[in-house]
Formats: C-alpha cells, structure tokens, sequence
C-alpha cells in the first residue's frame, strides 16, 4: 500500500472520574463490541496471593448483589452475542460483542459486573476448583509448559514475570472472597480503567451511555504498583532443560532482555528485527532451517512486549538430535547479521508484512477493540500511529544496532524441553554458564 | 467518507459462471481496503484412497512450493513482499487456497494465484522434505491428550471411511506417498470444474470478474473428473468405551455420536443441539459441569458440518479422581435430551444465541468468502446460508428431542487419562 493507514481511533475522552473511553464507529458493522481494561494483572501480584487477577477475572462472572451468577452470560448470550475474559502480567480485560441494537440494554450487565462483584463465598470455593482444573489443564499442555519454563528461567522467582498468571495450588488456598473484595476495590477504579466500544455505534449516545454505567466514582483506598525488580539480565548462558514423558518433539527456546515499553522506539524496531529474522518463507530462519536444511518442523521470532521489559525469543520445535546444531546455527546467523547488517530489500519486506498484519488484524470491530485498548493499557493509545510511523523510518544500519545491542551470542537464555529418552524420569536441571 | 453499506450487503453475494465451469462468488465491500479471495476444490481427505491417507494435506503443504515458472523462494518473496498472505488447507471435504491482501495488489497475486492453481511443478526436494516433516508432525499431534482421545472416537464412529483418520494421515501412509500420487491427485481435483471462488473486496463485482477471468478464463481440465467414491459406514449397534492410559493431570473425556449430513434436514436440529449444550458460557454443560459442578474447565459440545454423516461430540477435561463422576454427568446430560422435552424458553435461548453468534462470526471479508464458498463447494449453494438460520428459527422442543433420540445413541466413548482413573470405570 502507497500510503501509511490510519489506524487511531475517532475519540478519546476521559471522564471527570479518571476513567479513558475511546469510541470508534465502524461504517459496515450491525455489531458493537465493548471492551473493558483494567491495568493489573499478574506483575501487581505480592508472591503469596499469586494468581488473584486471574481469579477474580473468574469471580467477576459470578455476578454482583443485583446479578445472580451466570446472569451476565446470559442476558449477553440469550441475546446472541459472546463475552469472555483475559488475563495477562500487564492487563485484564473483559469483552462483549453484540448487535449494535443490543448495546443499551447489555452494557448495564457488564458494568455492573466488572464494577460491583459481589464475590460470594460458596462461589468462590466452588471456582477454585474450575481454576485448579485450568492449572491441570496448563500442566498437561506441553507448549504452556515450554513458555512458562523460559519465563522463570529468564525472570526468576523474584520477578512476577517469572510466575505464572493463573497461580499455584497452594496460593490459590490463600485467596479469601474479602481478600478478592480488597484486590477489586483497589485496582477496577476509573483511574487504572479504559472502557472501548467499537462497531455500528452512535458516538454521543454510546459516550453518554458509557458514562452512565462505567462514570461512577471509586470505592475505598487505591491500591498501587508494588515495586518490581529490574529485569534480570543473564551474565552468560542460562539454560534450563526438563523431559517429559509425553513429548514427541524437542522444543528449544532461546531469548534476550529485551527493553521496557518507555523505550518505545526500540519496542518497534525489535518487532521489525523479529519479522527480518523469523516471520514467513523467506525470513532469514524459516528459510535456512526449515526450508532449506528441514532441520526444524517449525520455528518463530517474536519480540515479547511487556511493561516492565520484555525478551527477543526465537522458538523452535525439532527432532532431539538436531538441538546442538540448530542452536549453533542460530547464534551464528545472528552473529552474521551483527556482522554484515541487513539489505534494503530485507527490510522493505518485514516493513510491509508488520503494517499489513496490524490493518488486517483492525478489521471486525471485535479486533479494533481489543487492539485500542491493548494499546491505551500498555503505553497510550497514540502510539499505534507512532508504531506504524516507526516502521515506516528505520533504516537497516540501525536494526543492525539493535541486533548488536540486544542479542548478545554469549549471554542469553535457553528453555528446552526434550522427549524422555528410554525411561529416564522426569528431571530438571539448573545451569549457569558464568563467564 | 465511505457510502454507508448494511453488514447483509457485502453476505449478498453475486454467482457467475465461467465457460470452463468455475463458480464465482463475488461481493463488494467498499469500507476496508482488504480483499480476501478463496478457492475451493472438491477432493479433501474424503477421496483419499486409504493407502493414501494425508495425500490432500501433502498437497497443501507443497503446492506452493514451485511452478513450472518459479520456485518456491520466488514465489514466497512475491507475496511476502507484498505484506499478504497465501495458504492451502485440507479438510474433510475439499481443499482450499486463500489469498489476504491489500486490494491495489490483488491483480498481481491473482497471476501468482493461477499459475500456483494451474501449473505447480511439485519439486522433488521439497516433497521429500514436506514428507518428512509432515511424518513429525503426525507424532507431534499425539502429545495432545484431546487428539489421542478424539482419534479414537474418530475411528469407532468411522471404521474405513476416510473420516476415521485425521487429516494428516498416518505414519505407515505417508511414508510412501511420491510425487506421482501429488501429480494424479492435482491433476483430479484441482482443475476448473467444479471449482469456486469466491472474492470479496472494495471493487465492483463485474470489476474482480473480469480480472479473474483474464487469467483463470482459459484453463481448461487435462483428463475427466473422478467419479464420486461411494463410502461405506460401519453399523452403529452399541456403545463402546475406549481407554488409552497416559501419565496426565487431566483425564480428557470425549464422546462421540454420528450425526447427519450437511444436507439433511435435521442438521439444523443437530447444530441447535451443539449449541444448547456446549457453546458458550451460558450452555448447559458450562452450567452443569463447570459452573455448578466444579468438574471442568473446559467442557464444550461441537457439530460439524460434512457432506457424509458428521461426528458430533462433547468433550472435558477434568482432576483423574472425578472422571468416573464426570463421565456419569456428561451421559446423563444426553440422557436428559433423550427423556425429557426442553422448554421453549431452553430452545428459544439457544436460538437467540446460534443466530446472533452465527452473524458475529461473518466480520471480516475472509470469514464472508470462506464460508459462502465452503457451502458451495459442499453442494449445498452459498443460499444455505440463510436458509439453514430460517430453519433453525423454525425449529421445536419436539425437533430436537427428535434429533437426540435419532442421533445421540450407541456413543463411542473415549478416556484418556492415568492408568488408575480409567480403571475405575465401566459402560
């Protein structure tokens, strides 16, 4: 495409409580999806009360003092629509999508239900059990088990990265409903909230409906930021391997600290860096190893981003006896890429495919939602133009720097995850290659 | 700004045939500047010979991996360049090719499009490669409890029909498929009969029309088409249990029905079925089991949409202790279908609900295309669209108590799970 798309949204408002709204009518859409973020998730989380966002993400289904449990679903779906919850380290958010004509009537649901969950006991102990299942459900995943296996191994216990967003069994006991009472008091405040709407919507209508249900003041004392460790940064190789029983295929991840979300421009430049390296045929990695070699059945590049700094990640999925040469390869192609920079050509290429992939991914309101409030969550909204800006300026020396700058070939991370071989048990071990 | 179009306009799709037998689905959406295009073929696993099972998916994984013109670094810089998306996918039924891009670029893919389509040259090297890879994808598929589970329902429900086996096909299968089956097979099942095509993007109809025609116009078909396999189903006569230890948390729990065709009348009945129990938040068995019961995380019910009888099935995971209590309540709840009659406000619910959710699954071009054309290509026409939601309207407490005691017997049932917790239960 010639010309840059336009990718912010129409309006941006904030309340006089604190709260941001974004609106964004979309001319073709007979649906409207709301979008509700919340600024915490798993990095406000003290170590003993771990997986509480999460679980009060769970709690909020569960309904309010005027809302019976399981009301939300079905005012929502007995009317055709979907709504469903996330949460991550950074965010939790909590979605509808309906028909446009629908919204009046189903927003009231939804904020009655974020803002006042009402949290009863018997439903929390029985929800602690549909969490608990959700943890065995990870547990036997061996892709989350990969991922989690690189977060602790790149963040440690002491950074809340480095634990897993749904908890542990044991603090799961720990979370009392006052305790999740006290946790949604401090945190779904107008102040830490976006509400976004997009779709077949009437700007001033839905702004007027928006601060009718969501504009109320906050309840009790704020809860703020706990401090949080700087991000480790390993001084050397640190490698972490499990085997497990069920696994057929090796899978290696290798990855950097990166940088945190301030350094924005870096943010964009690493994304860039990620698509020269490991996004489609003709990446540098797809091609080499998969296409050309077959020494991988599959492999990726992605800049991980995250408030508190995120990690450049290469993963790869391949046979055992491929590992010490797959990850020899790939530090040497980096180390070449350090070397000798990246052509124009190369570039122009990951440019298109980045700024593709974001209109692509703004089409059905659903998306464009999820996108806006993603983005005013994590670093403001304005920065989407600015991301897309961005990519349009880099030059190649400069993704060289931060090639140089960031994937050092002598101090990273590696998670690894290997078939048990005959029946060596399940074993995991720590190394730390200090030079 | 943009004219203003209604949602149902760019649903309204133009039907056109060309000379050489192509359908084209055309539909205009003048508010993105996205184009999505797919391409439909008849073939899929359903005309595999058993001996070759995962020769479709071979052909999706190499059939853009060179033509007579270009290899297949070539062809992935072309569109890669261009910031847009190609792929191939089998399915039960047919194979697909997809195209995504920025709509000024669209005249330029489609040649890419047609010479991919018509004259794929299929490389030694990189079948041998896409075979191997395949075969490690085959077992990589076995570290998903749910897979290990639902292939074994698969094959219960199925016995030598090609529905028993996924997608991929098997180890001993794949192994010796060649270059030669890829050439037969292409030469079969892609070519202009039968085929449809379905583009929606910001031109006019007559606009995309014209310029498919260009380069897809003259593409006439080498030999006569395959005759239609006639496939046989084993009887169904009693329920079995199916058991497959595994060292998990979780013990997976599918089971599975043999429901109807697509074509059928009561697919409608069926797939309000799957949506009363298992879509949603507000189904019954999230209710039952999860919200109430405490036993899952995720419990959830599927119909699927197939031109032979397609598998219907409900499915959790749940804690190695409760699988012989959740098994029990999972039966009961299609017992309950069985014996009693579901109030009209149960059914008027799940209508509501498969309706609108119906609609908010067609917001993107891509989702437009690929399901009209899909209709299509199945037999049923790109007008089943609105005439499977008008028969859903229709539909009865009695219709579907009807569907359940027609369908929902003899299950196969399959646990996977430790060793210990499977013990513990019988039929």
């Amino acid at each position: 495409m010639s010309r840059l798309p336009r990718l912010l949204p129409a309006y941006t408002h904030r309340l006089n409580s604190g709260l941001r709204v974004i609106l964004h009518p979309v001319p073709i859409a007979d649906s409207a999806t709301v979008d509700v973020w919340v600024q915490t998730g798993g990095r406000n989380e003290p170590p003993q009360w771990l997986g509480i966002s999460h679980f009060l993400e769970h709690m909020v289904f569960k309904g309010s003092e005027r809302l019976a449990p399981g009301e939300l679903d079905r005012a929502i779906e007995g009317r055709g629509g979907i709504t469903n919850a996330a949460t991550g380290q950074d965010y939790t958010h909590y979605y509808m999508t309906v028909a446009a004509a629908d919204l009046p009537e189903t927003l009231p649901y939804l904020a009655e239900a974020v803002l006042r969950a009402g949290i009863p006991p018997e439903e929390v102990e029985r929800e602690r059990q549909v969490v608990l299942e959700e943890i065995r459900r990870a547990a036997d995943d061996l892709g989350y088990i990969t991922y989690q296996l690189l977060m602790e191994t790149a963040y440690g216990e002491e950074h809340p990265y480095g634990r897993p967003v749904l908890g542990r069994p044991e603090t799961l006991r720990q979370l009392t409903p006052e305790l999740l009472r006290a946790y949604h008091r401090g945190w779904y405040r107008p102040e830490y909230m976006t509400v976004v709407v997009t779709g077949g919507i009437d700007p001033e209508q839905t702004l007027a409906l928006v601060e009718k249900e969501f504009g109320g003041p906050a309840r009790g004392p704020a809860w703020t930021r706990p401090p949080i460790p700087p991000q480790p940064r390993p001084q050397g190789i640190l490698r972490r391997e499990s085997t497990h029983a069920r696994l057929e295929q090796a899978r290696l991840k290798l990855a950097w600290p990166t940088v945190s979300l301030d350094a924005w421009e870096q943010v964009c430049g690493l994304e860039l860096l990620a698509a020269v390296l490991g996004d489609g045929r003709t990446s540098r990695l797809v091609h080499l190893l998969r296409e050309q070699r077959g020494w991988v059945r599959a492999i990726g590049c992605s800049s991980l981003v995250l408030k508190e700094g995120g990690l450049f990640c290469i993963s790869a999925q391949l046979e055992v006896e491929d590992l010490p040469r797959v990850e020899a390869t790939l530090l040497h192609e980096i180390e070449k890429l350090q070397q000798d920079g990246i052509g124009q050509a190369e570039l122009e290429r990951a440019r298109r495919m980045l700024t593709h992939e974001l209109l692509f991914s703004a089409e059905s309101p659903s998306q464009l939602a999820s996108l806006y409030g993603y983005y005013e969550t994590l670093v403001g909204v304005e920065r989407l133009q600015e991301y897309l800006e961005l990519l349009q300026a880099f030059t190649p020396a400069q993704i060289r720097e931060l090639a140089q700058q960031y994937l050092s070939p002598e101090a990273y991370v590696v998670a690894l995850l290997k078939p048990a071989a005959s029946n060596a048990a399940a074993a995991s071990e720590l190394q730390l290659a200090c030079r | 700004m943009h004219p203003t179009l209604p949602t149902s306009q760019r649903g309204r799709l133009q039907r056109l045939h060309l000379a050489n037998g192509i359908t084209l689905l055309l539909g205009q959406n003048p508010t993105v500047e996205i184009l999505a295009a797919h391409c439909f073929f008849r073939g899929g696993s359903r005309v595999e010979q058993p001996q070759q099972a995962g020769l479709s998916h071979l052909l999706a994984a190499v059939l853009t991996k060179g033509t007579r013109q270009r290899n297949s670094q070539a062809i992935a810089a072309w569109v890669e360049s261009l910031g847009a998306s190609l792929s191939v996918d089998s399915a039960a039924d047919h194979f697909e090719v997809g195209l995504r891009c920025v709509a000024e670029d669209f005249p330029e893919l489609l040649q890419l499009l047609a010479e991919i389509l018509r004259d794929p040259s299929f490389p030694e090297a990189e079948v041998a490669r896409e075979r191997e890879l395949m075969l490690q994808a085959i077992r990589a598929q076995q570290e998903r409890p749910f897979n290990l589970a639902w292939d074994q329902v698969r094959q219960a429900l199925y016995g030598d029909h090609p529905y028993a086996l996924p997608g991929l096909g098997r180890l001993e299968t794949v192994g010796s498929l060649t270059r030669e089956d890829l050439l037969a097979y292409h030469s079969t099942y892609c070519r202009p009969e039968g085929m449809v095509m379905a583009v929606i993007g910001p031109e006019p109809p007559e606009t995309m029309a014209a310029q498919v025609e260009a380069v897809l116009g003259d593409w006439v078909s080498a030999g006569p088409p395959a005759p239609d396999p006639n496939l046989p189903l084993p009887p169904l006569e009693k329920p079995q249990l199916l058991k497959l230890s595994q060292p998990t948390q979780q013990t997976t729990i599918v089971l599975g029905f043999r429901g109807s065709p697509a074509s059928s009348a009561d697919y409608p009945a069926l797939k309000l079925l799957a949506t009363y129990l298992g879509s949603g938040l507000s189904s019954r068995l999230f209710v039952e089991l999860r919200e109430r019961g405490g036993l899952a995380y995720e419990v959830s019910a599927f119909f699927a949409t197939r031109r032979d009888p397609a598998p219907f099935v409900a499915y959790l995971g749940t804690a190695a202790e409760n699988t012989p209590v959740a098994l029990e309540r999972l039966q009961a709840e299609i017992q309950r279908l069985h014996d009693t009659l579901l109030s009209s406000e149960e059914v008027g619910m799940a209508q509501r609900k498969l309706l609108g959710q119906y609609a908010l699954s067609k917001q993107t071009n891509a989702q437009v295309a690929q399901l009209a054309g899909w209709y299509e290509i199945l037999g049923l026409g790109m007008e089943f669209d609105q005439q499977y939601l008008q028969r859903v309207r229709q539909l009865t407490p009695a219709h579907l108590q009807q569907a359940a005691k027609t369908y929902l017997v003899n299950p196969a049932i399959a646990l996977v799970g430790p060793e210990e917790a499977l013990a513990k239960v019988e039929l």
